[in-house]
């Protein structure tokens, strides 16, 4: 019996025990007496056995229903929601961006109000251009004012002649004061 | 096809402590292994009307479980955390097994969490659940070869870390 365990036991730790074997095994070391040089083996299977009574906690079946989840694992869920809204968010602003950036907005709104302003200077650059048109009047306009120069200066020799005829009356009064001799009677 | 709550839980609250152990088995972590549970009698409800088409509920409930677990892993190792001490309180054992188990129990432990996922997923299912290697093969997704060659790797590993353990306590003596 106990040559036959020992060939089982080489047999079970290269794997080539059936599960019937490795159950005999279980019962043979599970008993109170074995034999000195098989006491080791004692304790592993007594181990194993132990690791195999370990039970598990009440399964919580309160929250089972049609879309049940647990506390952990629903956190997880509603974060991955969370995160998913957010990258759909995300991807819809970057598409809708494509298409009207705040960049691209603002170019648009920058060339209409440019265009306005260009109107609006050409509009007062064709007056501009009209007054410009008008300025190239402004030498006939000092033409005409250097004639009102001509005309003062004009007037001016005139006073000074005026004077000086007032001047010659005096002067022909004098010569006929002068040429004055009293008759000899 | 509906399946009401009744029958529903005769279906799978049988699985509970197993799928619980395995679990816990992963993630080396009791409380974690309790959610996960919960978490997988969720799913399983969610899936309620068409479970019956399944042939092998029980494994599917595994896979579930395993899958769970493993993603419990991938995250505590890239938020690096340390295992608690909490891991090995005995609070899900009955109540007679605790005293006797309070020093084995923690030594199995220890020597279970030093094994890499896949041997301990091997293992515990195979020594822990006595499951046949196809079905092993059908939860983990491991050839049968490949699961002969893991568990032959973890039973040694638990000899030896057994055999350091005994020298050492002798060695205090």
């Amino acid at each position: 019996m106990h040559r036959e365990i020992d060939k089982l036991i080489e047999k079970y730790f290269e794997s080539n025990t059936s599960l019937e074997e490795e159950k005999a095994l279980k019962r043979f070391f599970n008993q109170e007496e074995v034999p000195p040089h098989l006491e080791k083996y004692q304790k592993y299977f007594g181990m194993i056995d132990q690791e195999r009574r370990q039970i598990a906690g009440e399964i919580d079946f309160s929250t089972f229903s049609a879309s049940a989840r647990s506390q952990k694992y629903r956190g997880i869920r509603n974060w991955s929601i969370a995160a998913t809204i957010v990258l759909l968010l995300g991807i819809g602003l970057m598409l809708d961006q494509q298409y009207t950036s705040p960049d691209e907005a603002e170019v648009i709104k920058a060339f209409e109000q440019t265009k306005i302003a260009l109107s609006y200077a050409g509009n007062h650059f064709n007056k501009g251009m009209a007054e410009a048109q008008e300025m190239s009047h402004f030498p006939k306009a000092m033409e005409k004012f250097n004639e009102i120069n001509y005309y003062q200066k004009s007037l001016n020799e005139m006073k000074e002649l005026k004077t000086f005829s007032n001047g010659y009356q005096k002067m022909t009064m004098f010569k006929n004061f002068t040429n004055y001799q009293p008759t000899k009677k | 096809m509906k399946m009401e709550l009744t029958e529903y839980k005769t279906l799978i609250l049988p699985l509970k402590d197993k799928l619980y152990r395995f679990a816990r088995q992963i993630t080396q972590h009791d409380g974690e292994a309790q959610d996960i549970v919960q978490e997988v009698f969720i799913r399983l409800w969610e899936k309620r009307n068409v479970l019956k088409q399944y042939k092998n509920v029980e494994a599917l409930a595994m896979v579930i479980t395993k899958n769970l677990s493993l993603d419990y892993l991938k995250t505590k190792r890239s938020k690096n955390t340390v295992l608690e001490e909490a891991n090995t309180s005995l609070d899900h054992y009955t109540p007679e097994f605790h005293t006797e188990m309070k020093d084995t129990s923690r030594r199995m432990r220890n020597i279970f969490s030093t094994l890499p996922e896949q041997q301990r997923m091997v293992i515990h299912l195979r020594d822990v659940e006595e499951v046949e290697y196809e079905k092993i093969a059908e939860i983990t997704g491991m050839s049968i070869n490949n699961i002969r060659v893991k568990l032959s790797r973890a039973r040694k590993t638990v000899r030896e870390e057994l055999l350091k353990q005994e020298n050492y306590a002798s060695g205090n003596r």
